[in-house]
């Protein structure tokens, strides 16, 4: 018996894509004028069109964007300063004014907000560098994501979004960078402050999505937050168990907040919203942090492995990494038989 | 943008209606596609946990067979010995992974498979190197030939289908670029003929067995790598190319590559007279003249993917456009004021044609 084979779903339940329509094509089960039709239906021909004309669209705005600043670059030193500001201020303007007048359910709206929030930051850069504040650099990522707050709120936009997330990440790096000192708790207080910013966004992102806010809706914005949510946490966790001595009250916290958060997030996506390509991510942070624990379980403090440590990590990672795809695996086909 | 999606009986029966299918066939094509349905495919997500345990167990595995002074780096004979071992292992657990019952115990299997398949491969193509010395031209590429000619037929992952064919590219790309020769822009060039009609054949003919589509996504990798090459300038380019190549038969071939795919996705190569695919081909044509050759590339790549409707692909593809189109920009020799002309003279146009497209109706789902 091959042991490939899984039980055969009902025909409604089978999504037809090109490789399962070539397949039958290879095996001789269908002619090739069956295979065109299939195709047809599956890409319609004037998708093409569509897809094209978001494609030539955003690579020739993009381009526009660029050669403009490209223009400010070589005249810059020429450009009084009133017309620099006031030019970045007419942008601004200008992307606010295409938001209110086209509306913001069309398209082209995402695109003009997250604009508008990113203009608001070049203003603040140029701002200071023409008047020299001398402000530290995580005032102005603040200033930016405070000031664009609104507009976030009010564009409803992913795209907009997704620079406002940006720029308080940053401006946390930053002030964390900036105004506290290099010790033992930097990197824990950092990667912590990182971690709740991004947890916070990830469940109002969820609350949205289930609320039915469209916007909020598509999946890249899943993975948008959560990523650098498990990307902080695995770089969080390196550091404690690379140092795994002299622990203060900040770093005993991460070590019960860094399994909380990925035991909370394989929760999440198992049970409340299924996704098993998120639970695939945590799944790979948790594998890869409990690796790195175990190594330096073996070699016990030491720099160097002997090659008992290295035999049994190479079992071990293994048996790890198996079980997370045989258990991923069984989430995946629970998920699909789930009406 | 999703894809309509279809479900396998409103095809069946939209094939019966259009007489595509005869009624008798129906019942054999619809047992086909659940059978076909029923087989275990993994998904991209977890190719990579797969690949990324495998990674890390052969780096481990490795080391012990360092450290434990079984392996000797100064004896090729040695280092062939281990590695054909791995392999004749690698081949016969992933022989036995079928008949395993479906579990942890089968993934485990499989992981020691895949991880004694890489671990096999490197240590034989080294072994063979050192008992060489680096004397004989050719031998790396022949050697990883020879290792994924035995290792194809057998392997399960289609990630090892790939990065072995990808190897033997890279391979002969760097005896190409690194052992000299008289003319190696000529021969860059032939080998990234040769790649694109691999690809050609092997991702685009039905006729290709679906066995050597990960042949087909290693010879497109390898098209990549030297286009990259090309795009990178002389920063990185030239690095890695060691002297300056001419670029204008690669991108000659490529432009003929993109109108060949939109030739291909349209259907036909009588289609390329509609107004639609005649204005995109002018389109790559002009890309063509404008000497882009990693633009041209992303574009392939991106229109391959998305007729093939395969995520990967298409992700490479977005992801490849914006990083040559800057590798582009800022290799050109003109001042800020020339560029900015030349960013935005582009984009003016690129937005025309998109005001064109709305203005002809080419950019809607339903016709005007």
């Amino acid at each position: 018996m091959n042991q490939d084979v899984i039980e055969a779903p009902a025909l409604a339940a089978i999504r037809m894509d090109r490789g399962a329509v070539d397949r039958l094509a290879a095996r001789g089960l269908i002619s090739a004028e069956a295979r065109d039709q299939a195709l047809a239906l599956i890409e319609p021909p004037r998708r093409w069109g569509l897809w094209a004309g978001r494609l030539i669209g955003t690579i020739g705005t993009a381009l526009v964007l660029a050669g403009i600043l490209y223009f400010f670059a070589f005249n810059w030193a020429h450009v009084p300063p009133l017309a620099k500001l006031g030019a970045i201020a007419a942008m601004i303007a200008a992307a606010v004014v295409t938001v209110a007048v086209i509306g913001f359910e069309r398209a082209a709206a995402g695109p003009a907000a997250a604009a508008a929030v990113t203009l608001v930051g070049v203003f603040l850069a140029v701002a200071g560098q023409i008047y020299q504040t001398g402000a530290d650099a995580w005032t102005l990522f603040a200033a930016w994501a405070g000031l664009t707050l609104v507009l976030a709120l009010l564009a409803g936009s992913a795209a907009a979004w997704a620079v406002w997330l940006a720029v308080v990440a940053v401006a946390i790096h930053t002030w964390w960078d900036q105004t506290q000192p290099a010790d033992a708790a930097f990197h824990t207080g950092r990667n912590l402050s990182l971690m709740a910013f991004l947890a916070v966004a990830l469940v109002i992102r969820e609350v949205l999505a289930a609320r039915g806010f469209a916007w909020a809706a598509p999946r890249w914005t899943r993975f948008y937050i959560a990523v650098p949510l498990l990307a902080a946490a695995a770089q969080l966790a390196f550091f404690l168990l690379e140092r795994f001595r002299g622990f203060g009250p900040a770093e005993w916290a991460a070590v019960g907040i860094i399994p909380l958060a990925l035991l909370a997030m394989g929760a999440v996506y198992r049970h409340l919203r299924p996704d098993v390509v998120t639970l695939a991510a945590v799944a790979l942070a948790a594998c890869v942090i409990a690796d790195f624990g175990l190594f330096r379980l073996f070699v016990g403090g030491s720099r160097r492995a002997d090659m008992g440590a290295l035999f049994l990590m190479g079992v071990a990672t293994l048996a790890m990494f198996a079980a997370a795809v045989a258990w991923l695996r069984s989430v995946s086909r629970q998920m699909e038989a789930r009406p | 943008m999703s894809h309509p999606t279809v479900n396998a009986e409103t095809l069946l029966a939209a094939w019966q209606a259009s007489g595509a299918l005869a009624p008798d066939a129906a019942t054999r094509v619809g047992t086909a596609i659940q059978a076909d349905a029923a087989q275990d495919r993994p998904p991209l997500h977890l190719k990579i946990l797969s690949a990324v345990g495998t990674l890390l167990a052969t780096g481990f595995f490795f080391a012990f067979l360092a450290v434990a002074d079984l392996i000797s780096f100064d004896s090729g004979s040695n280092v062939l010995s281990w590695g054909v071992a791995f392999l004749a292992v690698g081949i016969g657990l992933t022989l036995a992974l079928p008949r395993a019952a479906a579990g942890i115990g089968r993934e485990v299997l499989g992981q020691v498979a895949f991880t004694a398949m890489a671990l096999g491969k490197v240590m034989s193509v080294a072994g063979i190197i050192l008992l060489d010395h680096g004397n004989t031209h050719w031998l790396p590429t022949a050697a990883i030939l020879a290792v994924t000619l035995a290792t194809y037929p057998v392997s399960g992952s289609s990630l090892d289908r790939t990065l072995s064919p990808y190897a033997v590219a890279v391979a002969a790309l760097v005896e190409i670029l690194h052992r000299g020769g008289a003319a190696p822009s000529l021969a860059v060039t032939a080998l990234f003929t040769a790649a694109t009609v691999v690809a050609g054949l092997l991702l685009l003919s039905r006729r290709a067995p679906l066995a050597l589509r990960p042949v087909g996504i290693a010879a497109l990798g390898a098209m990549g790598t030297i286009v990259s090459i090309l795009a990178s300038g002389v920063d990185v380019g030239l690095w890695a190319s060691r002297a300056p190549l001419d670029p204008r038969l690669i991108e000659a071939v490529l432009t003929l590559s993109l109108v060949g795919a939109i030739a291909w996705a349209a259907g036909g190569i009588d289609r390329l007279s509609r107004p639609a695919l005649a204005a995109a081909t002018a389109g790559v044509v002009l890309l063509g003249l404008a000497g882009t050759p990693g633009i041209g590339f992303a574009l392939l790549v991106l229109i391959v993917g998305h007729a093939l409707h395969d995520v990967p692909l298409r992700v490479v593809g977005i992801l490849a456009l914006p990083v040559f189109l800057v590798l582009w920009y800022y290799g050109r020799d003109l001042t800020l004021l020339e560029k900015s002309a030349t960013l935005v003279g582009s984009g003016a146009l690129l937005l025309a044609g998109r005001l064109v497209m709305a203005r002809a109706g080419w950019d809607r789902e339903t016709a005007p």
